[in-house]
């Protein structure tokens, strides 16, 4: 435990003013992107959803002579929108994947910077086992990218929440949990494909390739679900396989 | 900065920036302030050969919905028919009613007002036009405007 608290010590003390400022514009860059999407697709949602378009032509009766047209309720209206905002949200993961990697990819800058001039001293200072120097980075990589998932998750439901006043739905719920999975998965591909093959940007780049893939191939949402953590567990074996056998090469 | 300090710095960070966009939700960012529709009634032959004949109006009911910043509402509907001569002809002898969900509001005449505070970012409103018999001898299409603006809580 002392080991690692002094790995945390020499990857996280003394940021300097541009790593402050890295992970403050990253989470601003996140919140501004969610904040954005989550409520244009909501306002689409709710526009796609109404029962009647404007322009449309308005069919009449005559007074007590037809029976009045049936007047959808407000709740069945609101469900239906809240319907629609999951399947818009579902649709547009790519914008929202990209979002969440431009702005993880800004706040690990001040850790990538160390993982070079840091990490690798750490190791010759602390003695540390190789493997609980690979923990140093992908833990807190893990944290800041929880931290975008929460942020995700707490503006996407609270837009439905607040927006259409009807309460969450399964749908709604396995469409959150496979896109916030998706993007936790996502740092531990960047940090394998990192570490296996020493180069630190090549992570960035296989993970925008497997999100457009992913979105190209139009998943139902439990399918995408399942695969997200087929992914984060493929990844952690992965990552697991090159630490027990000192494969990293950093 | 110790380590720990600059971990809590990065989770303040997240928690102030995601209660900030609840709250913005919450008083309805990302919403617009005015909802405008146009409709046009579907204003038949047959309708108005029936409602000549009986002596009742003909009826158009509609919901009309849409994303609103919640709040004091200002809510107008509007009904006139175009004609080959005079561009614009006012209904007046028609009746608007709407319903806001908080109460029915009725009219006589080609336009109607009202004002609702809505706690809800949904608008919802039913919109019931009652032409009177014996616009059928005139020809023009008959145009519905909505016309809702928010001025928010």
């Amino acid at each position: 435990v002392v080991a690692v608290r002094r790995v945390y010590t020499l990857a996280l003390s003394d940021p300097s003013f541009i790593e402050l400022l890295a992970i403050l514009v990253g989470v601003a860059s996140g919140f501004t992107g969610f904040l954005y999407i989550s409520t244009s697709l909501a306002y689409q949602a709710a526009v796609v959803a109404s029962p009647i378009k404007p322009f449309d032509k308005i069919p009449g009766y005559v007074l007590g002579f037809h029976q009045p047209i049936v007047v959808p309720s407000i709740s069945d209206v609101a469900a239906g929108a809240g319907a629609v905002y999951a399947k818009y949200v579902l649709r547009g993961e790519l914008s929202i994947w990209m979002i969440y990697l431009l702005s993880l990819s800004i706040s690990l800058y001040p850790l990538l910077s160390r993982f070079k001039s840091t990490m690798v001293p750490a190791m010759s200072i602390t003695g540390l086992p190789l493997s609980r120097v690979v923990w140093g980075l992908l833990v807190p990589a893990i944290a800041v990218s929880a931290g975008y998932v929460s942020m995700f998750i707490a503006l996407f439901t609270s837009v439905y929440l607040l927006y259409f006043n009807t309460p969450l739905t399964i749908e709604f719920a396995e469409c959150m949990a496979s896109l916030g999975v998706y993007m936790l998965a996502a740092p531990v591909v960047m940090y394998v494909a990192m570490v296996a093959t020493g180069r630190e940007y090549f992570g960035m780049v296989l993970v925008f390739l497997l999100s457009l893939a992913v979105d190209r191939a139009n998943i139902p949402v439990h399918h995408l679900l399942l695969l997200s953590l087929l992914l984060l567990a493929s990844s952690l074996l992965v990552l697991a396989i090159l630490v027990w056998r000192r494969w990293v090469s950093l | 900065l110790k380590a720990w300090v600059f971990s809590a710095i990065v989770a303040l960070s997240f928690i102030a920036f995601t209660t900030l966009g609840v709250y913005l939700v919450h008083i309805g960012y990302g919403m617009p302030s005015e909802f405008f529709a146009l409709y046009t009634l579907d204003y038949s032959p047959l309708l108005a050969g029936i409602s000549s004949q009986v002596g009742e109006p003909i009826v158009y009911e509609w919901l009309v919905t849409g994303l609103l910043k919640p709040g004091v509402t200002n809510i107008t509907v509007s009904v006139w028919r175009y004609t080959p001569g005079d561009l614009s002809e006012q209904l007046k002898e028609s009746t608007i009613q709407v319903d806001t969900g908080k109460g029915i509001v009725e009219a006589k005449g080609s336009s109607m007002s009202t004002v609702v505070y809505r706690d809800s970012s949904f608008l919802v409103i039913r919109v019931r036009i009652e032409i009177p018999p014996g616009f059928e001898s005139r020809i023009g299409l008959i145009h519905v405007s909505v016309d809702a603006v928010s001025y928010g809580r």
